[in-house]
């Protein structure tokens, strides 16, 4: 059976900091603080994997049928093992988070007086799919858990009880009316986009278990971020990660997570594959095999993981990765929020809500509205001018820009980030 | 990055749409002499173009560029320059097309194409849903899923019991849709119900066997019917040319850019004339809007395509470097005149040698041939198909002979479906035909 080869190094790597950029192919002008949008492809594991799409070329028909399915075997059982899943068949290879989530939510068979929720920090793309589902016949409700910074973790699993309980008073009532009881079903993200911050999930995730309420986690961020990942333990009942972010594999590379006990939720893949059976009719999981094969696509993104797990060895290991990032992500976020005179989102003295995304406001006047052109001017001054950049969001009542540390990151980089203070007295919502 | 350091995007564009590796490409022969155009391994004879497609090693490489360049600023490229360059690809195939550009749009995959069609009708259990009985395996399962549970349509297959001339084809085709028609028409009167509507899949050119249908016209007989048409045409782009969709106006049409076409897997087109658009109210995956450039917003149809998550950005772009490439090196009538010639060619060169016969109309006009042609093995029917069966084939043909087509049973005989591209030549052919005598033999020996 073909195995992923693992990566040997000759030399030691480069420090952390500026002279890791030689393991990346950034223009040597540009300064990625944003890595959590795109991730970055370091130029070992592009090396690595252009073997593979040789193979593919060489002889499409022989790493199609054969060769890539048993290679994609072979990650998907290391990666499986590296997110602490109890067996290697609860864990598939999807493009990108959103396709695993859209997947899941759309599994579902959704019935009126259902609820769907999200939260108003879950991903754009991720509610848009919870509207639709309410938008489309049989109508299940959509409902929406605040978060509003600043917070703590603690508020954050007290108010979601309340939420969810609150939830179980709406199904009661239906349940008496309908005769049945219908079911919730909750998207919770682990690390929100913006504001990066990780949230308690794991509790979220007990809470929906005592409420009696699906969890599906949005977990882009985690892989590659957050240490120490043990979902046996953690149980959600789906989970889904970008290995394309945090990790370094290439694009589009993520991973899905179904325990066996709900893998029978599963009806079809997108697009629905070959070995899709008929519920009816199955005898078992139907899951793994629909995974396996969705179209005619670039897998060597899938294999690129295993070889993004040996360059994070390389460097040192994900706890060696993360500290720098982490000590990074914190002093630096300290420094910028001195130098503009704001302060960080994450006001826990533990920064508990701080991985390796910091977030800090922006000084703006607080009649600065959320506005599309000023994400626009940013882009246009700080990307293409000024050529760093990290990203922005508006937030309860605040402009912030969300700051990624890497293990290219220098505190020096943040302070290199240059905001043009509106005039004092200038006109809210004046372009600039 | 030389050449890539241009403040304007559209001057920007003008670089990336044409690196200068595409610009030194010029015409070679085809055959054995244009095998170097592409990366196939020098020892392995490639007679399945159609299933995976091959990039051109100028492809690949301007890709490469690509790729580099998106990494040295992957914000700036995604969040700045990614949509100019789909509208860029956009409009290069649409113009291949004959549409216009807002009208195409990038699936990742045909499969997610027809998916995306087929998952935005809303149906109820009046409906239809027509395919024929050699539709593709995973277009089946999507058809099947969505006539699962209570309030869903009820499919319908249209046999097709070739050898027919596209004259039959076309005659069965028209009496299906009128009996399915008086069908609806009386459970809608019995029940004093809204009429349920005709929602047809036509298969431009079949997967196994590979026979080019009548499409167009059938398209036609669809609009004639009051049916709808969703057209899988998979093997089209670079396999038909003059794909004029103006003239044809299917419903929805979706094919592969890195079938036929050259470009990097990954890379499919769904066509969506306007009359249509407002009906995909959401793309498989709910776009995530990011800001236009030009500052023009596109139609909210074109909108929800451009992002469903952060995919490698790469093949929809490749399409403009593949369809470079085919310009360069002859223009698309010489690359399927050759491939076209040479299908039929070799496919009745190998029924001489394996002494059986070409999968074609009656009157053996290879009016169903394009580029693909099937060929009948010497295997008695009482083989049956099998796993086992399967890989002693692969296994044979790749490491005994070096080479590869599809082997499958249809219509209770074995066939096998050889496809012609311009770095094959008759002698491929002939040493296909040789080979699987020899592997057909060894099968038959062992039962």
């Amino acid at each position: 059976m073909a195995e992923v080869k693992t990566l040997h190094f000759e030399s030691n790597p480069p420090p952390f900091g500026h002279e890791m950029r030689k393991c990346f192919s950034f223009d040597p002008e540009y300064i990625n603080m944003n890595h959590g949008s795109y991730g970055s492809l370091p130029s070992p594991v592009a090396e690595a994997i252009k073997p593979y799409y040789a193979m593919a070329e060489a002889n499409p028909d022989l790493f199609h049928r054969f060769t890539s399915i048993d290679l994609i075997r072979n990650v998907r059982e290391r990666m499986a093992k590296f997110i602490g899943a109890a067996h290697t068949d609860e864990v598939v290879f999807v493009p990108n988070a959103s396709h695993g989530l859209n997947a899941i939510l759309r599994d579902f068979i959704w019935e009126e007086d259902d609820i769907i929720c999200s939260c108003n920090t879950t991903y754009k793309s991720i509610s848009k799919t919870a509207q639709y589902i309410s938008d489309i016949p049989p109508h299940p409700e959509y409902s929406q858990f605040t978060i509003l910074f600043p917070t703590t973790h603690n508020e954050i699993i007290e108010n979601w009880r309340t939420y969810l309980q609150s939830l179980n008073e709406a199904r009661a009532r239906s349940a008496h009316r309908l005769g049945r009881r219908p079911k919730i079903v909750a998207v919770i993200d682990s690390i929100i986009s913006v504001p990066g911050a990780l949230l308690p999930w794991k509790e979220m995730v007990k809470i929906c278990k005592e409420e009696d309420v699906w969890s599906v986690v949005d977990a882009a961020h985690s892989i590659g971020q957050e240490l120490d990942l043990n979902l046996a333990d953690a149980d959600p009942d789906f989970w889904v990660t970008n290995c394309h972010k945090w990790l370094y594999a290439k694009r589009s590379c993520a991973l899905l997570y179904v325990p066996k006990r709900n893998q029978h939720i599963i009806k079809a893949s997108f697009p629905t594959s070959h070995a899709y059976i008929s519920p009816k009719k199955r005898t078992g999981p139907n899951f793994v095999e629909q995974y396996e094969w969705n179209g005619t696509l670039d897998f060597v993104p899938y294999i690129s993981a295993s070889c993004a797990l040996d360059f994070r060895a390389w460097l040192g290991g994900e706890h060696v990765i993360n500290a720098y990032c982490h000590r990074i992500a914190i002093e630096g976020g300290k420094r910028l929020a001195q130098i503009l005179g704001t302060e960080i989102i994450d006001q826990d003295q533990d920064f508990q809500f701080t991985l390796n995304m910091v977030n800090v406001a922006v000084p703006f006047p607080a009649t600065m509205s959320s506005d599309f052109e000023i994400d626009m001017a940013f882009r246009r001054k700080l990307l293409i001018k000024k050529k760093i950049y990290p990203a922005f969001f508006y937030h309860n009542g605040k402009w912030w820009t969300r700051c990624s540390a890497q293990v290219w990151s220098q505190v020096s980089c943040l302070l290199h980030s240059y905001f043009p203070h509106p005039p004092a007295g200038s006109i809210p919502g004046r372009r600039f | 990055m030389p050449g890539f350091d241009l403040p304007r995007v559209e001057e920007k564009i003008d670089n990336i749409v044409l690196p200068p590796i595409l610009k030194t490409i010029r015409s070679k022969t085809f055959g054995s002499e244009a095998r170097e155009l592409f990366m196939l391994d020098d020892e392995y004879t490639n007679l399945n173009h159609g299933s995976f497609g091959s990039v051109p090693k100028a492809v690949h490489e301007a890709s490469e560029l690509l790729s580099r360049y998106i990494e040295s600023n992957p914000d700036r490229y995604i969040r700045l320059e990614h949509s100019a360059l789909i509208d860029a690809a956009r409009a290069v195939v649409a113009e291949h097309l004959g549409v216009d550009r807002d009208t195409c749009v990038f699936v990742s995959s045909v499969s997610a194409g027809i998916a995306t069609a087929l998952r935005n009708f809303r149906w109820s259990p009046q409906d239809f849903i027509v395919c024929s009985d050699v539709i593709y395996d995973t277009i089946s399962s999507s058809v099947k899923e969505i006539c699962q549970g209570e309030h869903r349509p009820q499919r319908s297959v249209f046999e097709l019991k070739l050898p027919l001339s596209h004259t039959s084809i076309l005659e069965l085709f028209r009496r299906h849709l009128r009996s399915l028609r008086t069908q609806i028409q009386a459970v809608s009167t019995d029940t004093d119900s809204t009429p349920g509507k005709i929602v047809v899949i036509i298969e431009s050119i079949t997967s196994s066997p590979g026979i080019l249908m009548p499409w167009q016209e059938m398209v036609r007989i669809c609009r004639s019917e009051y049916a709808l048409s969703v057209v899988d045409a998979a093997h089209s782009l670079g396999q038909e040319v003059s794909l004029d969709l103006k003239a044809v106006d299917p419903d929805f049409w979706v094919s592969n850019g890195a079938k036929w076409c050259y470009a990097k897997r990954g890379c499919a087109i769904l066509y969506v004339p306007f009359r249509n658009q407002d009906m995909v109210a959401s793309g498989v995956l709910p776009g995530l809007i990011y800001g236009s450039p030009s500052g023009i917003s596109p139609t909210r149809f074109v909108w929800q395509f451009y992002w469903s998550g952060l995919m490698d950005p790469i093949p929809p772009i490749s399409i403009i470097y593949a369809i470079k490439f085919r310009q360069q090196i002859g223009g698309e009538i010489l690359i399927q005149k050759y491939c076209h010639e040479l299908a039929v060619r070799g496919g009745r060169r190998m029924a001489e040698i394996m002494n059986t016969t070409v999968l074609d109309s009656p009157a053996n006009n290879a009016e169903v041939i394009a580029n693909m042609v099937n060929v009948e093995l010497p295997l008695s029917a009482s083989t049956k198909p099998s796993a086992e069966i399967q890989f002693l084939f692969s296994q044979e043909l790749f490491e005994t002979h070096k080479l590869f087509a599809t082997c499958f049973v249809w219509q209770d005989k074995w066939w096998s479906r050889v496809s012609a591209q311009i770095y094959n030549e008759i002698g491929d052919f002939e040493r296909l035909a040789k080979a699987l005598i020899d592997v057909c033999g060894k099968i038959t020996a062992t039962r």
